[in-house]
């Protein structure tokens, strides 16, 4: 089955990207970051304090120096994925989360043993492509060290191409340094960062400092937008596109000013605001307008294009959790996307991730993986093999051929959804929380971790105890 | 209907300019600053208020709301002032150093502002520092601390050490929110208030202003 999202027309397309074009050319993006202001001078943008005004020349020609695809290379090569044009979608893990959840402990403050089971848990995750350190940010991280660890701990339980950390320029050179470390250059793009702009209009010191850091060391990162429209965004979804539109190619022009070439990728999850919370709604239908406004802009651009996954704003794995992060992994899959981050786990608009969800949200993907897959096989003797079998006198297909040759691959066999009946399933006291513990808390138990040479491990260790 | 009813009303309807004309007018009528003040302009906000925690109206009314409600008070500081009528409290109020997470920072501004509270925003980015040095500064009931980071809370303890180091940790209260936060960090660290959302933080200030 093929699904192809799409909100804009071509006509609209021509008319979002002339109007981003204006808009920095008019208006400019806000910078303050003074090596950032002297790149863009230097190529031809007007700096007028902290406006940044660039012209359509100068975007098109960074624009068109992005490569339309890379290879993410991992500490293990055949682990490494390709992402943009020609390439599957890739997916990473929920990110960023301050609490974590599961079945039997309820919600609390992550520690580093979760993010321990979280890195076996996406290691032995077939649908996860790289290596997240930022997953959670443990309470009971030493301190001062707590990122540089944190890396490490990913380095050492995943052999998937590393998704790094970028906070500001510093911990971007640290962490590219250790990525560089641990894959002894078996690859020329070995980590991978992601920065936000600041919306309305502008990019912070810190993120334009690690887009400098990214870019200089041809190391891939993604540039995305997380606006909340009707708040640091325009209400109207087609302005809150333009805007996004400016603000992320204005980050993407720096990152080819720096270094043409360098790979970057382009991300939005920009959505909605709850106008009586202020909460930003990232289970909200409209997300996926905008998600897919932005994924074709990117492929009007050739660049790779990053969205959500499982975004989900239900504080319980209760229905919402479920609607919101179905549409939402439906739609950035028919919309395209190369890469996604946040697929599996994440909750509550992104503050906590739950165990349970993760292996449910791998069920939501394999549904759509399904769906979206083969398809309808067409059998070249159809006619003769239903016949046969109905004349057969057993009057069941259930000891064909066609059913023992095919049932396994043809049928998708749900892990976590319940097909029982009503009696069974009271007597088991089954409940997909519950199935979910049992299949995450088995594959903790059965995870072996990748190797890792111990020369590499020493030097490694030196970097994290760096004052 | 009264001028102050109408003040009232118009503040709900968000008409800035009517209700700085009206404050105007029923100044010139000679009514106390005070009454305005109260009857008119905080009347309308507490009926704004109420309907906002009732779902019937929304952040975006409640903040012209609270816009039409500072240009009619801000006809009323001088008066006010002279009559010795002291405003209803003062806080400082910024995102922790480290931190350019603003939004549920600016929305505590909004509905503390919208409670006739002075609140003095340092921005983003805010030093331990600066929060202590201006709560010193303007005699602040509060400093308000945002913190959207888990790498960024540490933050909270640094300003709380620093209100101890200048000596005015027992005169001022430290108030402390953002995602991350939680009533249990609250007491770990040392500060005094934690609340939820931006409603219920003004009216703990309010609360910490009027003792
Ligand atoms: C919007 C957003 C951004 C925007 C910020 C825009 C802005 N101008 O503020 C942008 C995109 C720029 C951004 C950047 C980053 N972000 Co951010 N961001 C968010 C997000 C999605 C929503 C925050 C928000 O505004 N919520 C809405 C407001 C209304 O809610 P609130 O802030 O919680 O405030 C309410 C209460 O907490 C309370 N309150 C708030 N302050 C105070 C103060 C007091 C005194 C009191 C009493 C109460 C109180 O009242 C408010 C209203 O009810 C959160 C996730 C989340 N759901 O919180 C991530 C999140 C906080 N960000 C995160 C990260 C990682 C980042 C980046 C590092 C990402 C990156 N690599 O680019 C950078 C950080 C840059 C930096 N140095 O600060 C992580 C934090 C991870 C962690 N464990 O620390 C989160 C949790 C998302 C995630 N899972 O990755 N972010």
């Amino acid at each position: 089955m093929h699904l192809r999202a799409e909100v804009l027309s071509p006509k609209d397309l021509q008319t979002v990207h002339e109007n981003t074009l204006a808009l920095l050319e008019k208006y400019g993006i806000r910078i303050k970051h003074q090596e950032a202001k002297m790149v863009f001078l230097e190529h031809g943008a007007k700096v007028e304090g902290d406006h940044v005004k660039m012209p359509p020349e100068l975007v098109m020609k960074a624009l068109s120096s992005v490569p339309s695809s890379f290879i993410l290379t991992g500490r293990n090569t055949e682990r490494n994925v390709g992402i943009g044009e020609g390439y599957s979608p890739v997916f990473g893990p929920g990110a960023g989360a301050v609490f974590i959840s599961d079945y039997e402990r309820g919600r609390r403050p992550g520690t580093v043993q979760d993010l321990r089971n979280l890195l076996a848990l996406s290691q032995s995750s077939k649908h996860i492509g790289v290596a997240c350190a930022g997953m959670i940010y443990p309470f009971d991280m030493p301190v001062g060290v707590g990122l540089e660890a944190a890396i490490l701990e990913t380095l050492k339980i995943s052999d998937k191409p590393l998704f790094g950390l970028s906070q500001d320029s510093a911990v971007s050179e640290i962490c590219i340094e250790m990525a560089r470390v641990a894959t002894e250059g078996k690859g020329e793009h070995y980590v991978m960062g992601v920065v936000n702009s600041l919306s309305p209009m502008a990019w912070d010191d810190k993120m334009l400092g690690s887009i400098m850091v990214y870019a200089a060391n041809n190391q891939p990162l993604v540039l995305a937008c997380c606006s909340m429209a009707g708040f640091t965004s325009p209400t109207t979804l087609s302005a809150t596109v333009i805007q996004n539109n400016a603000e992320i190619i204005a980050g993407i022009v720096l990152s080819q000013l720096v270094r043409p070439g360098a790979p970057v990728v382009y991300g939005n999850t920009s959505t909605i605001t709850d106008m009586s919370t202020m909460n930003l709604c990232i289970g909200a239908p409209e997300y996926q307008l905008i998600s897919t406004a932005a994924s074709q802009l990117a492929k009007f651009y050739k660049i790779p294009y990053r969205s959500g996954g499982g975004l989900t704003d239900a504080k319980a794995l209760d229905m919402q959790a479920g609607i919101e992060a179905t549409t939402n992994l439906l739609f950035s899959m028919a919309n395209g996307v190369n890469f996604v981050l946040h697929a599996l786990g994440i909750m509550e608009s992104f503050m906590s991730i739950s165990y349970e969800k993760w292996i449910m949200d791998e069920e939501i993907i394999e549904r759509i993986m399904r769906m979206t897959g083969d398809g309808c096989r067409l059998l070249p003797d159809a006619v003769e093999m239903i016949g046969n079998a109905v004349a057969s006198g057993s009057g069941s297909f259930i000891d064909h051929d066609d059913t023992l040759d095919n049932f396994r691959s043809e049928f998708y066999r749900t892990p976590v959804s319940n097909r029982q009946n009503w009696d069974t399933w009271e007597k088991n006291g089954i409940s997909c929380q519950k199935t979910a513990n049992g299949i995450w808390q088995k594959r903790l138990k059965d995870f072996v971790p990748p190797e890792l040479p111990s020369y590499v491990l020493k030097e490694l260790e030196k970097l994290v105890q760096m004052p | 209907m009264s001028i102050l009813n109408e003040i009232s009303q118009n503040l709900q309807c968000g008409k800035a300019k009517v209700v700085k004309e009206l404050v105007q007018k029923a100044i010139d009528e000679g009514i106390s600053a005070e009454s305005i003040l109260k009857e008119g302009l905080l009347d309308g906000m507490g009926v704004i208020g109420e309907k906002f925690k009732n779902d019937e109206v929304y952040v975006p009314d409640v903040l012209i709301a609270a816009r039409a409600m500072s240009a009619g008070s801000e006809l009323l500081k001088p008066l006010l002032a002279s009559s010795g009528v002291k405003a209803t409290g003062k806080v400082v109020l910024g995102t922790v150093a480290g931190d350019l997470h603003d939004i549920g920072k600016n929305l505590v501004r909004m509905m503390m502002e919208g409670k006739g509270l002075e609140v003095i925003d340092l921005g983003i980015d805010v030093s331990a520092e600066r929060f202590v040095e201006t709560a010193v500064r303007e005699d602040a009931h509060a400093i308000c601390c945002s913190a959207l980071l888990t790498t960024t809370m540490g933050e909270i303890k640094n300003v709380i050490d620093a209100a101890i180091q200048a000596g005015i940790r027992d005169k001022v209260t430290i108030m402390i929110g953002g995602a991350p936060v939680t009533d249990s960090f609250c007491k770990m660290v040392g500060a005094d208030i934690y609340t939820a959302d931006a409603a219920s933080a003004a009216d703990a200030a309010v609360q910490v202003c009027s003792r």
